[in-house]
């Protein structure tokens, strides 16, 4: 019986987990638009805009992944950067071929880089992180930064916790 | 962070700086208060000189713009003058403005003077205030030494520290009440990053506030002179206790009049009678001879001794 409670807590646990993961995909997927739009050389064509979005998530995720997970899509970057620089070497393919060959490799591999950050996002726990504010002479001009915080309107690229 | 393929990743999704966390921290705090209605109660604590006013005189000089130029009145060392300054925000609608209760763990406030009639008020006043949004400082040297209820009606609890000459070390700390507990328990200021509400980020607890000596000399002269005439009086009081004897005696004598009174008539504080003697109320004998609570105890045992001395 009591085991059937533990694997029942456990399940419970899991599906919690399941939930904030799947929201902060989710939320990482949302924030395409805006980075892309951000981005003054968006001009991209449909697979190099895939390509680049998957480099936007691993940037994304880069500050909250763990080490071997860093590792491994370091490698999987480093494997297209590799390809990349032998298209370049193969001056006997027209410039339309190489253009098409490059393309399909970056997606391949794109998509492994961008199940393996999905797949770190969905094993590793939402860190949390010690923090000190310096408020001192030679980090803040005092009176900018007071002038700063009286905004009516929210400010900085936070929001509070509602824990 | 390493580039791969000349891509930029600290351009695309850049680590927060310092001063994003000053700005969202005080933006915060002054959108609670100017924005959103809410009153903000802080205690500050710490041992000596380690610039718990300091700490608070700047906090409120970031969240009320209209405190610098009241300084004076501002900080206050007792309950009528907090009063004083509550009315003056009501009567000139200033919203979120900041007063320091200086010294609160010795004043009326203290946990050692609950049961006084002042500390009652200042309890009363502290729960209706809200409506003014005030920012209220509470300046103590530990977070017992002020009276149970303002403790359970401060929203944080900032500690302070200091090592050296150049800066304060804050911790701060939200509390919260426990209904069930008579105990508070804290949490840290979280934040989490957030653009369009969109994307999750670490969660980043705000475990300590560097703060330097931000103000400019003359500012922190004011805050000295303002705290040094308080202090002054304060060991002028004491020299002046010599004339406690006189005091008690006065007090010896009240009580005096006040048994004679009682057992000429007892029936203004009469309780009950038991086994024909009567059975005086604490209470009553403080309300009808305007004396403390303590010493109308003292009333109460020493006729109720007086009656069965006659009755015998």
């Amino acid at each position: 019986m009591e085991n059937i409670r533990q694997s029942q807590d456990e399940n419970a646990h899991l599906n919690a987990s399941d939930l904030m993961h799947k929201k902060m995909i989710e939320s990482v997927f949302k924030s395409f638009d805006f980075y892309c739009n951000e981005d003054e050389n968006a001009n991209y064509n449909h697979s190099t805009k895939f390509f680049r979005s998957v480099q936007i998530i691993y940037a994304i995720l880069y500050r909250y992944l763990p080490g071997e997970m860093r590792v491994a899509i370091k490698q999987a970057f480093d494997e297209i950067a590799t390809y990349n620089k032998k298209i370049d070497e193969n001056k006997g393919l027209s410039d339309n071929n190489k253009k098409i060959t490059k393309c399909k490799k970056e997606d391949e591999i794109g998509g492994q880089i961008l199940q393996l950050c999905v797949l770190a996002l969905q094993y590793s726990p939402v860190n949390t992180e010690l923090k000190e504010i310096l408020m001192t002479s030679d980090k803040v001009n005092f009176n900018e930064i007071v002038k700063k915080i009286r905004s009516d309107k929210p400010i900085g690229i936070f929001k509070e916790e509602e824990i | 962070m390493p580039n791969f393929l000349n891509l930029d990743v600290d351009h695309i999704y850049p680590e927060p700086t310092n001063e994003q966390f000053i700005l969202s921290f005080f933006n915060r705090l002054y959108m609670n208060l100017h924005v959103f209605n809410f009153s903000l109660f802080i205690v500050w604590f710490g041992k000596h000189r380690v610039g718990k006013s300091i700490s608070s005189v700047i906090f409120s000089i970031i969240l009320d713009p209209t405190f610098l130029d009241n300084m004076e009145q501002r900080i206050v060392y007792s309950v009528d003058d907090l009063k004083r300054e509550a009315r003056i925000i009501r009567d000139k609608k200033i919203k979120g403005a900041s007063i320091i209760y200086d010294e609160a763990g010795s004043g009326e406030l203290s946990n050692q003077r609950w049961y006084e009639q002042k500390a009652k008020r200042i309890n009363a006043i502290l729960q209706s205030i809200g409506f003014l949004n005030p920012f209220l400082n509470l300046v103590t040297q530990d977070f017992m030494f002020i009276n149970s209820q303002a403790r359970k009606l401060s929203h944080g609890v900032f500690e302070c520290r200091r090592t050296n000459n150049k800066y304060t070390v804050i911790k701060p700390l939200w509390i919260s009440n426990d209904p069930w507990s008579s105990k508070p328990y804290r949490n840290y200021p979280l934040f989490c990053e957030s653009i369009n509400d969109d994307v999750v980020s670490n969660i980043y607890k705000i475990g300590k506030i560097r703060l330097g000596r931000l103000l400019d000399e003359k500012t922190e002269q004011k805050y000295e002179e303002i705290s040094k005439a308080y202090k002054n009086k304060l060991l002028d009081e004491e020299d002046d206790e010599g004339n406690e004897e006189d005091d008690s005696e006065s007090m010896i004598d009240k009580v005096e009049d006040a048994v004679n009174d009682i057992l000429s008539n007892p029936d203004p504080v009469l309780s009950r009678m038991k086994n024909n003697y009567p059975v005086l109320n604490a209470q009553l004998i403080a309300f009808q001879y305007k004396l403390p609570i303590r010493v109308a105890q003292a009333v109460k045992i020493k006729a109720e001794k007086e009656f069965r001395n006659v009755v015998k």
